[in-house]
């Protein structure tokens, strides 16, 4: 669909990723998931995402060792890292990311944090929020 | 998705269950506090300092707070509401 705008959601926790999902598919994206960073780097070649949504405390390839190795795996889009504050401090200084939501979040935060890194980003909540209204 | 109802979103970011499985609390008081697991329940933040162990999670509502608001000093309960 020309013009939708496509996230993957990076999360291992089912609950989690299951309302982002739901939550990023009602306000009109178009979203893949994957439970670790391995299957995240795989589905971010496969879906060509416009964004990522990436949690940093994963099993097996964890947020960071996605952040390091998805530049050789074809991954070069932004990258929006949802954690507790706590492990904000495990980022590498060296591995800038795009946008960072500290969870707990509202649903409202992390709708327009993911606007705001979407190409017409800001239109997209706009119209969002006025549908809403 | 597997065919189940998705879990609500929630609207605030505010904790409102904390573990209280023994174990997980013991757990949990060898960690900093903040450093333990967040996830959803009925459309609610919930957090066990524990992490992620295998075993289940022993759900307590608490009264809503932010999370650098919950310490291990206050004990599992954290004032369960019920």
């Amino acid at each position: 669909m020309p013009g939708v705008k496509k996230v993957l959601v990076v999360e291992d926790d089912r609950a989690i990723r299951e309302m982002i999902v739901a939550a990023l598919a009602e306000a009109g994206y178009a979203v893949a998931a994957a439970r670790n960073g391995a299957e995240g780097l795989e589905r971010c070649r496969l879906f060509g995402p416009d964004v990522v949504i990436l949690d940093l405390m994963m099993p097996e390839v964890d947020g960071v060792e996605f952040l390091k190795r998805r530049p050789a795996e074809g991954c070069a889009v932004p990258v929006v890292v949802m954690s507790a504050a706590f492990h904000r401090g495990s980022l590498p200084e060296d591995i800038p990311v795009d946008a960072f939501i500290e969870k707990p979040f509202p649903i409202d935060v992390f709708l327009n944090t993911v606007a705001a890194q979407t190409p017409e980003g800001d239109a997209a909540a706009r119209r969002r929020r006025m549908s809403r209204n | 998705m597997d065919g189940h109802d998705p879990i609500a979103a929630p609207t605030n970011d505010l904790v409102v269950f904390v573990c209280a499985d023994g174990r997980h609390v013991d757990i949990g008081r060898t960690r900093p506090d903040g450093s333990g697991h967040l996830t959803l329940r009925d459309g609610a933040w919930a957090y066990c300092a524990a992490g992620r162990p295998t075993e289940p999670h022993t759900w307590v509502e608490i009264s809503p707070r932010l999370l650098p608001a919950i310490s291990h000093e206050d004990g599992p309960g954290q004032e369960a509401t019920s």
